[in-house]
């Protein structure tokens, strides 16, 4: 399936367009035009190494996502050598023989050969919202438009309905829609932190442009010359912007996801991560989560003493499973064929010929087949025994017919008592047929019913574990299943998940969106609901301001996996849930979901870390510039200096996505908060201009700095400490905890930020700072600053005290 | 020689920015009352307003004693006087420390799902967390 492939060439153009290499190159050409020569050469290296450690980075990044994507792979079954084989759609070739069926995506430009109420939905290629059917029929037209093309299936349409076999004819670009070079996913609308991270971006976008025009202005006023103010207030402008946001966001969802993917997760679509960090309600389905997901069918039986063979033949014959070198498709048909191989019973379907059926679909809970045997004809129908069972007229019972009302408590008594116990049903029912060309749902009337087939699917062993970590974590388990309410009881009962509430699908059926949305708080259990039912539960929940997480794997499940706002599917799922979900778990398995669910948390927090502190530390740092710039007679540090500082800091920032996460904060969804970054900002960015306003006294009226000789002293003293405490208060910033020792940070984040500050240290003394404008400071200086630095970082600690206690995240 | 031009201007800077600390965490406090509907002027609670505000007692002992030390140009004043006032924070910070491990174990337990109405009136961070 084509899917828009990144390119080195794009990540490398998007280091361009970002607004921050503008403002940069537009301060070099001033400096260049004003003959500010080595300022202009000194900026455009900075440019030159911050596209390159950008693109490094991020082309690092998107690589990784590439290689997970890439290894979801989807599955079609193919007839090569007269022998079936599951393969994986990419090794599909023009020529191939293959079978479509529900839920699958169709692998590529295919000529129907033979179909049975095929629908499709065609809306990635045609647009056309509703699904169109499509036959084997031969037509007859000049130029057909693809609409026109009923006998084709086209690649990356969906089949909504039925089952077809078909030769493919072209693969890949050669498509349909490979030429037209359309991406098959569909736009997902942007995530909570999507929005928050906009919203940060304006508020900061706003801050700057004001402080870069006052300065600008309040320079010009008291005198300054006007290109070194206009340099000056570009450069603050800057060193403001979290110009690497971007960067640290790809880098770290990217190596998020490849923690993840080291815990059996793929994600596909990067920015879903910090949803799926921050949800605090899943919805799933029970098979394969809560219960082993391996069905096997335990028994059948009649109404009667005896047990007729033929419910086995007839569960065989109605049957949508592939069989070849493997048996492939639904669990139970799957189920039927073992157990039917096992005890020698497959050679009895051999008698009957194929005639006709209608497929299931889950509105009718059943599927039906017409057979022909010693010319006689019957329709056979399995499915959901209240299904079946509202449309059988007769129950067959040693052999005689009774009419279905007079035996239908006794069998309702059967049916509850094989649920409680946690059986899961299928009635086996049938009547004779007369020849017709095609059978319809409207020949599944008059039945006489068969018996029953149960299967059973045992509870996992780490179910209960599961629950309660994911309890622990936070996240409320709602479960929302097709099968009837006494099995999903039973399930709950036997792993000890508490049942509030049960609610059926036709409860729901009666209930106002507003009903909905006032019961889903308190239900565990949603039993026998639709797809469209599910898909309400989902809205109300996120109506109700909840971060919702839906898992599935079945065709049902796709709008689910679309409207939550995490879906999550397994790789053995249908194509169209796999498509449809922005996370794939390699195991379907609630213990896999929730370290996923924590390694989402960890990058959240190490996001959010690197906004708080830019908003903090920069906007302190470049709001004392400003200040300083005003009452001092010389600028407070050059703009190149500002712009290496920025570009220094920015390195030591590289490790961010790498660190620690404290272990307390990942028990806990957390929501993005604007308002809350918004006061952290007003609160600890002070913090840093009190001690940029210390280091001013401290040169002017310690050091005697004050006079623009010495304005090379001052620069250097102020660089040094700013440096020093921009980067040092990420230790602090980067926990909770108090004292900030208690909270080891991550190893690489360690090394690269003292080795930042080693470098900061050492430049004032070596050619580059001599270059950059920098001279050497004086031993008592050292002290001071080792002194004041200390202060400033046990303040803000304190200041976390205060803050934390009157404002929570 | 001190310019006495200059000395002004940046004692008004770094005033300046002491006050707006104070006042941003005056509002926050404030702010954070009213969500918990707390009085302020109950006479437990000015014992607490004065512990809460500890850190802003420093900042203003800090801010005389900086202005004074650099006036006064002597670098051993400036270092010995930071090295009494990490004596102070860091003593505070020891004291903090379990108060705050324990608050953060009894909020991460309970997300907004999960709280029953009796867990929100009693507990107010948790009252706050729901805001966030």
């Amino acid at each position: 399936m084509p899917r828009q492939a990144f390119s080195g060439v794009q990540v490398l153009l998007r280091q361009f367009k970002n607004p921050i290499f503008i403002i940069l190159t537009a301060t070099a050409v001033v400096a260049g035009f004003f003959a500010e020569l080595e300022q202009s050469i000194a900026i455009l290296t900075m440019i030159a190494l911050s596209v390159i450690l950008g693109f490094y980075n991020e082309y690092k990044a998107e690589k990784i996502v590439e290689d997970l994507r890439r290894s979801v792979t989807f599955k079609a079954v193919v007839a090569r050598d007269g022998k079936l084989f599951e393969i994986d759609s990419r090794l599909i070739v023009p020529g191939d023989s293959v079978f479509i069926r529900v839920g699958d995506i169709v692998p590529a430009d295919v000529r129907i050969v033979e179909s049975k109420g095929l629908e499709v939905d065609e809306a990635t290629l045609t647009g056309e919202s509703f699904p169109v059917e499509k036959t084997s029929d031969s037509l007859d037209l000049q130029h057909p438009t693809l609409q026109q093309l009923t006998n084709y299936l086209f690649m990356g349409t969906v089949v909504m309905h039925g089952s077809a076999r078909g030769v493919v004819v072209s693969t890949g670009k050669n498509t349909e829609l490979g030429s037209i070079s359309r991406s098959l996913t569909r736009p997902h609308p942007e995530t909570e932190f999507q929005k928050g991270v906009k919203q940060y971006g304006t508020m900061l976008l706003t801050l700057t442009i004001a402080l870069a025009i006052g300065i600008f202005a309040l320079n010009a006023i008291v005198g300054h010359p006007l290109i070194g103010s206009l340099l000056f207030s570009l450069a603050v402008a800057i060193g403001l912007v979290p110009e690497l946001m971007p960067a640290i966001v790809t880098i770290s969802l990217s190596q998020g996801a490849g923690r993840m993917s080291k815990v059996r997760v793929v994600v596909k679509r990067l920015v879903s991560i910090e949803d799926f960090g921050n949800m605090d309600v899943l919805c799933t389905d029970k098979t394969g989560t809560l219960t082993e997901g391996k069905i096997v069918l335990s028994d059948y039986f009649s109404l009667g003493e005896d047990k007729d063979p033929r419910i086995l033949t007839y569960s065989l014959l109605c049957n949508a499973a592939v069989v070849g070198e493997n048996i492939a498709g639904d669990p139970m048909d799957i189920a039927i064929w073992k157990y039917a191989i096992e005890k020698g019973a497959q050679e009895s379907v051999k008698s009957y010929d194929k005639v006709d059926y209608v497929p299931f679909d889950y509105q009718r809970r059943m599927m039906s087949g017409v057979f022909r045997k010693d010319g006689k004809f019957t329709l056979i129908t399995k499915g959901a025994p209240e299904s079946v069972l509202s449309r059988c007229k007769y129950a067959e019972i040693m052999g005689e017919n009774e009419p279905i009302d007079a035996v239908l408590k006794s069998i309702n008594d059967k049916f509850f008592n094989l649920s409680q116990l946690g059986y899961r049903v299928l009635a086996v029912a049938y009547r004779s047929v007369d020849a017709k060309p095609s059978y319809a749902v409207e020949d599944e009337a008059d039945l006489t019913l068969l018996g029953f087939v149960i299967f059973v699917d045992p509870p996992k062993e780490d179910a209960h574990q599961a629950v309660t970590k994911l309890k622990e974590i936070g996240v409320d388990i709602k479960i929302l299943t097709g099968d009837n309410e006494l099995v999903a009881r039973k399930i709950c009962d036997e792993i000890k998940v508490p049942v509030k509430k049960i609610v059926c699908g036709s409860d729901l059926t009666q209930m106002s969106s507003t009903q909905i949305r006032a019961i889903v708080e308190e239900t565990t259990i949603f039993a026998r609901v639709t797809p469209e039912q599910k898909l309400d539960i989902i809205k109300a929940l996120r109506a109700n301001g909840h971060v919702v997480g839906s898992m599935g794997d079945g065709v049902n499940d796709a709008p689910a996996l679309y409207e939550a706002d995490v879906g999550i599917s397994v790789d053995t799922a249908v194509d169209v849930a796999k498509d449809a979900a922005d996370i794939v778990l390699l195991e379907k398995d609630l213990l896999v979901l929730a370290n996923g669910i924590a390694e989402g948390r960890k990058i959240f927090g190490n996001t959010t870390k690197y906004i708080l502190m830019g908003t903090s530390s920069n906007f302190g740092n470049m709001f004392s510039a400003a200040a300083a710039s005003v009452f001092l007679p010389f600028l407070p540090m050059l703009p190149m200096q500002i712009l290496f500082m920025n570009l220094l800091y920015d390195v030591a920032n590289f490790a961010l996505p790498t660190d620690n996460v404290d272990e307390e904060y990942t028990k806990s969804p957390k929501r993005w908060d604007i308002g809350f970054v918004r006061k952290f900002t007003l609160f600890f960015g002070p913090f840093s201009s009190l001690y940029d306003f210390l280091t001013y006294g401290i040169m002017l009226f310690i050091f005697g700095a004050s006079t623009p000789e010495l304005a090379p002293l001052f620069q250097s003293g102020w660089f040094v400490e700013s440096f020093w405490t921009e980067v040092l208060v990420i230790f602090v910033i980067r926990t909770r905890r108090i004292p900030f020792l208690s909270s080891r940070p991550g190893k690489w984040l360690s090394v690269l930020t003292l080795s930042c500050v080693a470098f900061g240290t050492i430049l004032p003394f070596t050619l580059l700072g001599g270059f950059l404008g920098f001279t050497a400071l004086p031993v008592e200086y050292w002290i001071l600053l080792i002194l004041m630095v200390a202060t400033y970082l046990l303040l803000v600690d304190a200041g976390k005290v205060f803050f934390y206690k009157v404002c929570k995240f | 020689m001190l310019n006495l031009g200059l000395f002004i201007w940046w004692a008004i800077s770094i005033s300046g920015g002491i006050a707006f600390l104070i006042l941003i965490s005056i509002y926050l406090y404030a702010n954070s009352r009213t969500k918990r509907k707390e009085s302020i002027l109950t006479t437990a609670n000015r014992l607490r307003l004065w512990k809460d505000f500890m850190f802003v007692w420093v900042l203003i002992g800090l801010l005389v004693f900086y202005i004074v030390s650099v006036n006064i140009g002597s670098a051993i004043i400036f270092a010995a006087g930071n090295i009494i006032v990490e004596s102070i924070l860091i003593v505070y910070l020891v004291k903090n420390r379990h108060e705050k491990s324990e608050q953060t174990s009894s909020r991460i337990h309970l997300p907004c799902t999960l709280l029953s109405p009796n867990t929100v009136n009693t507990t107010s961070s948790n009252e706050h967390d729901c805001v966030n």
